[in-house]
């Protein structure tokens, strides 16, 4: 089955296609507030490299958060409206266990950069080649979420930290978790190529969702105003 | 003197609008109307007085491809049949639009169909081609909305001059605010219409904006503070009267700057658009001066007036027959130009 993954929770978009032998392509490119501008030109390019067309595609994956709250509406816009007029089978990845299934380590934390002084994490056990969550998905400060990863590490030992929210918090979860390594910056952005191999797994697996239901998950509930003065 | 009638595309066009508060698919094929389909969002904003731009947002995504869906099968057809897709990518809240213009390329890159941009605001004025057909140009249109109050020339399809626009407040916007300070609900232009029903417009003083001005320029704000100074008086007043006077002194403004346009510039017809153009007042108003101008007048039925995506597919129809076509890189804008679709 060739799954079309599209990423683009974060800064860093993304898109891919797989099939059963690995990646067949993937574009990626770190350019914030671009997402809506690139993501369907990148797509239509990603299939010109392969000499495809369009009708190659047999199911879409997308990142579905937490991260941008435009960027997540877009990615899935986009997932969906592919799916819907091609009627794929199609469903959402969570966008840290994404993360954490670029990383080789038996413990994977994931923690990314949610603006606004918070990160969102995850801390993910590998159990027979499956991502199984040890601590579930939150945004928070990065003081709580390094502390969650503690109190957890002590049950699955020393653990792998991955993901942008390291740029600015790394001291944090350094003093938090001693024992952790931590993953170079080029593995920390999300891919869409993670994204697509570990949706074509859940679709394989029957996992394909009504389109409806693939929807964000912001991970927090901004204070609404209305632009009303 | 009048122009050309240009081609229409003559394939159905799926439309796509989330400009705003409203989720909407159509299908229209030429100009005929094959399905509507709106999901009003009014109940989700209304606590809040105004529209929350990240509410509308999350459910824009809630439900555009259940209404997708929905229009599609009230035309009975699926996405095979299409011949092209228009999304409306301007103007209005970014974040909203951003998931109509995704959903709407994604579509269009997968099914080979191809995609049209569509101002939001030229959807107001198509909203009459659906009804009435085709218009005689040169037109002069009013484009009177929430966020806009537009008075534009239209010397041939596709084109636009822009002879006066409001200086401070829309006329939507004027409505919103005189209803709140009337303790009215949100969208205010309905209520205060409800309210003035029974109010006597000559009880109360409202300013005539402008009323030493050439030209076709409007401003409300003045009219909003002749409401907040006549409520602040001592007896005071019926609120049924500022209301009255307040939407009175609006529709006599509006009429008065259109009136002077179409003297000056005869038209060959005068188009009314956008969610005010809704306003019983407005459409009696304008209505008796064109006929007295002898000008036709062309209103779209209250139901078309507020946002719906049938608009935005007639106008793609249009420039979809002109050979225009969106890249795949089209983006959503805050503003858009009249002329020139979309900026590159
Ligand atoms: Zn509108």
């Amino acid at each position: 089955m060739r799954v079309l993954g599209v990423e683009t929770a974060t800064d860093t978009a993304a898109v891919a296609l797989v099939d059963g032998a690995g990646v067949l392509g993937e574009r990626v490119v770190r350019r914030p507030m671009y997402t809506l501008e690139w993501v369907a030109a990148a797509i239509h390019g990603l299939l010109e490299d392969l000499s495809l067309g369009p009708d190659v595609v047999e199911g879409v994956a997308v990142s579905v958060g937490p991260g941008s709250f435009t960027g997540l509406r877009v990615g899935i816009a986009t997932a969906v409206g592919w799916a819907r007029a091609r009627g794929l089978p199609a469903c959402g990845v969570p966008t840290l266990e994404a993360i954490a299934a670029g990383v080789e380590a038996a413990v994977v934390g994931v923690v990314v950069d949610a603006k606004r002084g918070e990160v969102a994490g995850a801390l993910f056990e590998r159990k027979d080649g499956r991502l199984v969550r040890v601590v579930e998905e939150q945004v928070a400060p990065p003081e709580d979420v390094a502390s969650a990863f503690r109190e957890a590490g002590q049950r699955v030992g020393r653990c792998v930290l991955v993901g942008d929210g390291l740029g600015r918090w790394v001291d944090v979860f350094a003093r938090a978790l001693p024992e952790a390594r931590f993953a170079e910056a080029a593995s920390w952005a999300p891919r869409a190529a993670q994204v697509a191999w570990l949706g074509r797994k859940r679709l394989l697996e029957g996992g394909a969702e009504p389109l409806v239901r693939i929807q964000p998950w912001y991970g927090r509930t901004p204070a609404f105003r209305s632009v009303a003065r | 003197m009048s122009g050309q009638i240009p081609a229409v595309f003559d394939r159905p066009v799926l439309g796509i609008e989330t400009s705003c508060d409203e989720t909407a698919a159509a299908v229209v094929e030429g100009i005929q109307l094959r399905s509507n389909v709106v999901a009003s969002q009014a109940d989700l904003h209304h606590r809040y007085g105004g529209v929350v731009p990240e509410l509308a947002a999350r459910r824009h995504i809630e439900r555009l491809v259940a209404v997708v869906d929905e229009a599609l099968e009230a035309a009975s057809l699926d996405v095979a049949d299409l011949g092209a897709v228009a999304v409306t990518c301007g103007p209005g809240l970014v974040g909203a639009l951003s998931v109509g213009v995704a959903f709407a390329k994604s579509l269009s890159l997968a099914s080979g169909k191809p995609l049209v941009g569509v101002n939001h605001l030229e959807g107001h004025i198509y909203a009459n081609v659906l009804v009435h057909g085709p218009f005689p140009t040169p037109a002069l249109a009013l484009v009177v909305s929430g966020a806009h109050t537009d008075l534009l020339w239209i010397p041939d399809y596709g084109q636009y001059r822009v002879l006066g626009r409001t200086r401070d407040d829309a006329a939507g916007e004027a409505f919103d605010k005189a209803a709140r300070a009337l303790g009215l609900g949100y969208p205010g232009g309905p209520e205060i219409d409800r309210l003035s029903r029974r109010g006597d417009p000559a009880r109360v003083p409202m300013p005539e904006p402008l009323a030493s001005e050439g030209g076709y320029d409007f401003s409300f704000s003045g009219l909003k503070t002749a409401v907040l100074r006549a409520l602040q008086q001592t007896p005071s007043p019926d609120p049924a009267d500022v209301a009255a006077a307040f939407q009175r002194a609006v529709v006599s403004h509006l009429v008065r700057r259109t009136v002077r346009a179409a003297e000056d510039l005869q038209p060959a017809c005068l188009l009314l658009g956008g969610g005010v153009a809704a306003n019983r007042l407005l459409r009696e108003s304008l209505g008796r001066e064109a006929q007295r101008l002898g000008i036709p007048l062309w209103l779209p039925p209250p139901w078309l007036c507020t946002d719906n995506a049938a608009m935005i597919a007639c106008v793609g129809a249009f420039r979809l027959a002109r050979g225009e076509r969106a890249g795949l890189d089209l983006r959503a804008w805050a503003d858009l130009p009249w002329d020139g679709l979309p900026p590159r």
